[in-house]
């Protein structure tokens, strides 16, 4: 691969995650996507994984249209991106494709014994 | 409203404030102000609850912001953030050299040929004034590389606050081991060269001065300082003299971080300049100039007897670290009422 060569996207285990669960659960605000994940992703990170995936252009966010209050800060509303879509649904069939690689591996190599 | 009613006091507010005020716009819109934005909602959701819940509330709450704060600070923010490290080490590098070299050339050229061979020896004394001059190479010279800054203030504070911490590292080792050996070292050998004793001077030992001395020494000093015979007031000068060295082995590279801070909050002030790069130097040089002459007038005031050893010694840096925060807080306060961005230079 020459360096003029754009490098191909990647998703990292943590962006797939929140691409996850904003195609699971629509539109959510990172402590939302903080509460759903169990535990992976931490509120003291999450902004960071969801700032560096906006930039990537994965996601897309805007401050949030139903906010009352005018003297606190709207919270940040992101959604997944169309590219972010599709990132993730190749990433996704990737990921099923080495799995179901790996699976007919181990039954040869049973069946080889 | 009554006369006496306040406005309402909203939690968070100074924070936002800093992250526009020391970030750029994208991270402070993108990763700091979100944040900001949960814990005002999740402290404010929590006021009917008790005291100690909302304690615990706004504990997890803030402690969430200084972690994303923190990890703004590690974080790869912009393609041209080599380019800007690599600017303000050059800047940082080329202050440390160039100063270094003067402060060693400047004594041996006045005493003549016979002390040129002890040039290395010098170079730790200067060393423990250059290491902390030159963070302000790396915070006033290290960043036009466009003419104006870049925007990037992530990146600047990252590399300000490396700079900084490796700065006061080196200085400390520097200030606590190689000086005081070094000091010795070539008074030592400056006076043999210069009385021409050669090999008569086998076995002999000049009396320490308090710049010679190490920690464990000047401890020592100070203990025995009260036993000298010779008054109250020779004693207690003595003690104080022993005492302001001792302190100035920590103040010294605590300068680093009080001049660091220095550079973070006049940064934004250079960059708005029409030639960046020549009122760095200029604020560089003055800043240099105004530091060494408070920290000339505070060992004064303790050879005066006047202020107490650790005043003299940790008075310096601590007014310009004072000095400092008070102007990044005076732009966080004017920041409270931008929008985010507004102050970027």
């Amino acid at each position: 691969v020459s360096s003029k060569t754009p490098r191909p996207p990647t998703l990292s285990p943590k962006e797939y995650l929140v691409l996850e669960m904003l195609v699971a659960n629509g539109p959510s605000y990172g402590l939302q996507l903080v509460g759903a994940s169990e535990g992976r992703l931490k509120r003291g990170t999450v902004y960071v994984t969801l700032g560096r995936m906006e930039e990537k252009g994965y996601v897309e966010s805007e401050a949030d249209p139903d906010a009352a209050d005018h003297l606190v800060l709207p919270r940040r509303i992101y959604r997944p991106s169309a590219f972010g879509l599709k990132i993730f649904e190749a990433w996704g069939a990737m990921q099923r494709a080495l799995q179901w690689g790996a699976a007919q591996r181990a039954q040869q190599w049973e069946g080889s014994r | 409203m009554s006369a006496n009613a306040r406005p309402r006091r909203v939690p968070g507010t100074r924070l936002r404030a800093l992250a526009v005020a020391l970030f750029d716009r994208a991270t402070a819109e993108r990763i700091l102000l979100p944040a900001v934005a949960d814990l005002q909602h999740e402290v404010t959701e929590a006021h009917g609850g008790s005291r100690g819940a909302r304690a615990v509330v706004r504990w997890r709450c803030y402690l969430a912001f200084w972690r994303t704060f923190a990890a703004c600070l590690a974080l790869r923010t912009s393609p041209n953030q080599s380019r800007a490290w690599g600017h303000q080490a050059f800047g940082g590098v080329a202050v440390l050299v160039v100063l270094t070299a003067g402060l060693v050339y400047g004594p041996i050229s006045r005493s003549g040929a016979a002390l040129g061979s002890l040039a290395l020896w010098l170079v730790p004394q200067a060393l423990a004034v250059s290491i902390p001059s030159s963070v302000l190479g790396a915070g006033f010279l290290g960043r036009w590389s466009r003419g104006r800054a870049d925007g990037d203030h992530a990146a600047f504070l990252r590399g300000m606050v490396v700079y900084s911490v490796l700065a006061t590292m080196l200085s400390f080792v520097v200030v606590a081991w190689l000086v005081p050996s070094a000091n010795y070292g070539f008074r030592q050998r400056a006076y043999i060269v210069q009385t021409r004793l050669g090999p008569l001077s086998a076995g002999i030992h000049i009396p320490k001065g308090y710049p010679e001395m190490t920690v464990g020494e000047l401890l020592e000093a100070r203990r025995k300082a009260v036993l000298r015979f010779d008054g109250p007031y020779t004693w207690r000068l003595e003690r104080e003299r022993a005492g302001y060295y001792l302190h100035l082995k920590g103040a010294l590279p605590a300068a680093s971080v009080a001049l660091g801070l220095l550079a973070v909050a006049l940064a934004p002030w250079r960059c708005r300049q029409r030639f960046p790069g020549v009122a760095g130097l200029a604020l560089g040089v003055l800043t240099l100039f105004v530091y060494y002459l408070v920290m000339h007038w505070s060992r004064w005031l303790v050879w005066a007897m006047v202020a107490p050893a650790w005043l003299g010694a940790w008075g310096p840096p601590a007014l310009f670290a004072g000095l400092a925060l008070a102007m990044v807080w005076g732009r966080v306060a004017r920041a409270g009422s931008l929008k985010p961005g507004a102050l970027e230079p």
